[in-house]
């Protein structure tokens, strides 16, 4: 570990903490339908998008209609990606003249960008023309994440009121997220790209002679739009295979950093609406903190694994030591541009929150590097988080968190002035028991069937690793590969399609019936007995919950994973 | 034969051209991947509309 590399990851952490105020000051101001910077430009087109759409903003949906709606939209949104792909070769925008893309894929890839997984069993310079691209994958890359935020709206609509049947229009806030929130930035964001390198444009693909005399082909295409919302959106999917390892996808370490940011912004500016929205901001920086304590601890273990010498390499002409030339430690799958300071830092930030987007190989990390991530993902990924999906995951957990502590004092639980009752907890644990069901059944199946085992590229903890990091990465909406599992098969396209759904919908409507319960019920006020939730008690206990849950639940397969693998690679055995 | 079999052929391999019969076959095939596809797509869907109407009577 270097200072110059704690200083980046120090630089970081404070711009985001900077950003969060701002951040959120704007999006409680749109969400409240107040007018904002935007108004006079987007306002007509959102008038208009009601009037075409007969939406009537003013009426207001209870939580089943919100649901129901939020379903119905998503299911035509995977049915036109779906056959967008399959008729790809017949549609313009397709210079390479890309053919269509398999039934099973595109089933998989249909839920993967509906659910703002992006998990991608194909590589999208080979397959995918720009037409789907553009107006298949970038689209849902904006209307999942729409859909992540506005779910959180409508939890901490649940919170902040009293004695309602309703819960917000799906219509009206899928559309204000989308057209004050996402676009603009992304506009700014595509503009900046563009300028630092990034392509963005329709041709077909250019073919050099390299000073060898070889012929290579460079891939090219409208990547900086799907760039700006690909981060932003905490989406993910690469428009080339390999992300933002790409010099394309990621030309310099300030693009580097500008993405990082990208990532953290709108989810860490959604704890700032919660607690406007709540009345009390301090709630919101309470839920920061206990993010921010995780985050903390997540990129200094990986940071420091990956500083670490490989051990088996001793003996051999490999230099892992610091010095003015090297970063030192372990530099395989890494980018030298970004080392292992930025890497760390990414692969810690795209799994806390639910991107997915890498800029170094996570199957080339130390065991217990290659930890964090996958820990980060199976802990729910609620520090910070995907948009919208970290602050309800977080909600969720505060909700245990407070229903144990009132367990402690023998107090009926309340969090925000509401009473926790059986309908709150009993939605929670649904909600909690999603994950690990998927995860951990299709883990089990693929690591014992033949169709399972056969996509794994290496053997023992290894080989475990990389099915168990599949499964948690589509059931956490993630997407980041793990590398080094051939997941294009019909097996694994299907189960992991049914792993994103049931990791994305079964956790999001618990979550929309407990916004429900609770804003049909009156405020409780604080008295001398109610467990304050703005302090560092509070943060402790949430952090706490966090971790047995997620360490009771997983504990023993990541021991038959990356803490088998890292024992076997300090006794010299390595897969 | 199963569908799987199908899908797993690799196309980098090289292959004898397959007979009429085979490509009316594989086509047939994939089609009926289509449809057991789509409707497993819509199935989960349904299935989530129904988990929120079960959510509700909880």
């Amino acid at each position: 570990m270097t200072f110059n590399g704690i200083l980046q990851i120090a630089l970081f952490a404070a711009i985001i903490l900077v950003l969060t105020r701002p951040l959120g000051g704007f999006m409680t101001r749109v969400f409240s339908g107040e007018n904002t910077l935007f108004g006079r430009v987007f306002g007509p087109v959102e008038r208009a998008l009601y009037r075409v759409c007969g939406v009537d903003e003013t009426a207001e949906q209870h939580w089943l209609t919100y649901a129901v709606a939020m379903m119905l939209f998503n299911l035509v949104g995977a049915l036109v990606l779906y056959a967008l792909m399959r008729l790809q070769a017949l549609l313009p925008f397709n210079p390479q003249g890309q053919a269509a893309v398999a039934p099973d894929l595109s089933f998989n890839t249909a839920i993967s960008f509906v659910t703002n997984t992006n998990w991608q069993s194909y590589g999208g310079e080979t397959t995918m023309g720009y037409l789907v691209q553009m107006a298949g994958l970038t689209v849902q890359n904006f209307m999942s994440a729409a859909t992540g935020i506005v779910l959180a709206l409508a939890l901490v609509r649940g919170f902040s009121r009293r004695g309602a049947r309703t819960i917000g229009n799906f219509w009206v806030d899928l559309t204000r997220a989308t057209l004050y929130v996402l676009l603009p930035a992304c506009v700014v964001l595509t503009l900046f790209y563009v300028w630092q390198g990034v392509p963005q444009n329709l041709l077909a693909y250019t073919e050099a002679t390299t000073l060898e005399g070889a012929k290579q082909i460079i891939a090219q295409g409208p990547v900086a739009s799907q760039l700006a919302v690909k981060m932003l959106g905490t989406n993910g999917g690469g428009f080339f295979n390999a992300n933002s390892a790409h010099p394309f996808e990621n030309p310099n370490a300030l693009v580097n950093l500008v993405q990082m940011l990208t990532i953290f912004a709108i989810g860490a500016g959604l704890t700032n609406v919660f607690g406007r929205m709540v009345g009390n901001e301090r709630q919101g920086w309470a839920i920061l903190a206990a993010m921010g304590a995780m985050f903390i601890v997540g990129v200094g273990v990986c940071y420091w694994a990956e500083s670490q010498a490989n051990p088996l390499y001793a003996g051999l002409p490999v230099d892992q030591t610091v010095s003015a030339l090297s970063p030192g430690g372990n530099m395989e799958g890494k980018e030298v541009r970004f080392g292992i300071a930025n890497t760390a830092l990414f692969a810690t930030i795209t799994t806390d929150a639910s991107c997915g987007a890498v800029n170094g190989w996570h199957d080339s990390f130390m065991p217990l590097g290659g930890m964090v991530p996958l820990v980060n993902m199976l802990l729910g990924e609620v520090i910070v988080g995907g948009v919208g999906a970290g602050l309800y995951g977080i909600l969720l957990m505060a909700i245990i968190a407070m229903f144990v502590a009132g367990l402690m004092v023998g107090r009926t639980p309340e969090y925000i002035g509401k009473k926790l009752e059986a309908k709150e907890v009993k939605m929670t644990v649904l909600a909690i028991l999603a994950m690990p069901l998927v995860i951990l059944v299709f883990s089990a199946i693929s690591s014992a069937i033949p169709a399972g085992v056969a996509g794994i590229a290496n053997n023992g903890p290894h080989g475990f690793s990389e099915i168990f990091y599949a499964f948690s990465s589509g059931a956490a909406n993630n997407g980041s590969a793990f590398g080094g599992l051939s997941a294009n098969t019909l097996w694994y396209n299907v189960s992991l399609g049914v792993t994103m759904f049931v990791g994305r919908f079964f956790i999001i409507i618990p979550a929309l019936a407990i916004a429900g319960a609770l804003a049909a019920k009156k405020s409780v006020p604080a008295s001398a007995g109610t467990f304050p939730t703005t302090g560092p008690l509070f943060v402790s206990l949430l952090v706490g919950v966090i971790l047995i849950v997620g360490g009771l639940t997983y504990f023993p397969a990541v021991a038959l994973g990356p803490v088998v693998e890292h024992l076997q690679m300090m006794a010299g055995t390595t897969y | 034969m199963a569908i799987g079999c199908l899908l797993s052929i690799d196309p980098s391999r090289p292959e004898s051209v397959p007979s009429r019969a085979f490509r009316v076959s594989f086509v047939r095939n994939i089609r009926m991947l289509d449809v057991i596809l789509l409707a497993l797509l819509v199935g989960l869907f349904g299935l989530g509309v129904a988990y929120a109407y079960a959510c509700e009577r909880l």
